[in-house]
């Protein structure tokens, strides 16, 4: 068995966990994990922006690898799977295992229609939750197929995310806004709350209270930090157009 | 109350289609989700003020994704982070935004506050269910041991 190979296999695996969304400390877990079903002595340190491996060859000389994260979504499914395989690792070669966890990370997300009618349908379900009427329920339907654009756009024309929010909360303000005046809508808040609902950085806080419990402060504070700046971006973007039309 | 319920479940749901949840797991983030929000109304309507609401809410969410969790062989997390949506205070964002543009700084303050120790409450719910689910797995190792 190859130390160099075991590295690659274990570190593309922990590359697709931070990448799609999953804990610092499961990504240390799932790269030891797998060094070490295959006999290797290895040490994994990961912050969300990259993962640094290293391990002990037979003859006693370490190795180690550095990978950078630059893009960061959310897969929940890929980390269910990799996580499955990363116990039966025994059951694998490293050629086999690369080749499966390729094809993980080849899997489709859902279709972009099914996507947008989430957006829509969740805005709306989110007004309905905090006491909205069935016209809030129409206008927040609309308003989530508008951020399901601006998030494509953003995407398109890879816009800074933070800036993304903003807009996000801009436009569910203005829209409440413009919404209410046409009458259609009975009241422009629980309508903008139910939109940017979409937006609230729900997996950041999740995923930084679970690594400080783990033990990982440094990872966690940096989520934190983002969840932090996620939600003032949004509330700021709300609130700057509410302040122009209101007055 | 019943109707809130059944929207929490919803957009859940389609929290979960965003976050690429497949199959079964679909249905139990959903159901965490609409958990969550019960148990929020619920002991609101009992006469807990918001932030004890929010504590609870977020230990019966996480029990339940723990619980499913094991049941699915998946990660907590697949769950838990799609459940805990609907329970974000989005709205205590926004409102405390809204007082500030209207100039109101006491509303704005005591809204802010209040955002924050939602967030708090929120975060210890979690992190009690974790740490007692890790203290009651270690005690279980233990006892097998001896």
């Amino acid at each position: 068995m190859k130390a160099s190979r075991v590295l690659e296999v274990a570190t593309y695996a922990g590359r697709i966990i931070l990448e799609n969304g999953g804990e610092t400390y499961r990504v240390e877990d799932t790269v030891c994990k797998i060094c070490e079903a295959y006999g290797f002595e290895a040490q994994c340190f990961s912050t969300i922006t990259g993962i640094m491996v290293s391990i002990k060859c037979k003859n006693d000389i370490p190795l180690s690898l550095t990978e950078r994260i630059t893009k960061r979504t959310t897969n929940l499914d890929k980390i269910h799977r990799v996580n499955g395989i990363s116990r039966e690792t025994n059951n694998f070669s490293t050629d086999e295992l690369m080749s499966l966890l390729k094809r993980i990370d080849k899997r489709r997300r859902y279709s972009s229609h099914k996507h947008f009618f989430a957006h829509c349908m969740g805005a709306a379900s989110f007004s309905g939750m905090f006491g909205g009427t069935p016209r809030d329920f129409i206008g927040a339907f609309i308003i989530g197929g508008g951020i399901f654009g601006i998030k494509k756009l953003a995407d398109k024309m890879d816009l800074n995310p933070y800036l993304m929010y903003s807009a996000g909360g801009c436009f569910a303000s203005v829209m409440a806004f413009s919404l209410y005046n046409a009458n259609i809508i009975s009241s422009i808040n629980t309508t903008t709350i139910g939109s940017i609902m979409l937006l609230v950085p729900g997996m950041a806080i999740t995923n930084a209270i679970r690594d400080i419990m783990a033990g990982d402060i440094m990872a966690g504070m940096a989520r934190g930090a983002e969840a932090l700046l996620i939600a003032t971006c949004l509330a700021l973007g709300s609130g700057i157009a509410l302040s122009r039309l209101l007055v | 109350m019943i109707h809130q319920i059944i929207f929490a479940f919803i957009a859940t749901y389609c929290f979960g289609i965003l976050f690429n949840i497949k199959t079964r797991k679909l249905l139990f983030t959903s159901l965490a989700g609409a958990i969550g929000w019960a148990t929020f109304l619920l002991t609101q309507r009992l006469g807990e003020s918001e932030t004890m609401a929010y504590f609870f809410a977020a230990i019966s969410l996480s029990v339940f994704s723990e619980i499913g969790a094991r049941y699915l062989k998946t990660p907590v997390t697949s769950i838990l982070i799609c459940g805990l949506i609907p329970l974000v205070p989005g709205g205590g964002m926004y409102y405390t935004m809204y007082h500030v543009i209207q100039n109101d700084s006491t509303a704005s303050f005591t809204r802010g506050i209040a955002t924050l120790s939602a967030a708090g409450a929120l975060a210890m719910g979690i992190v009690f269910t974790t740490s007692m689910v890790k203290a009651i797995r270690n005690f279980e190792r233990d006892m097998k041991k001896s």
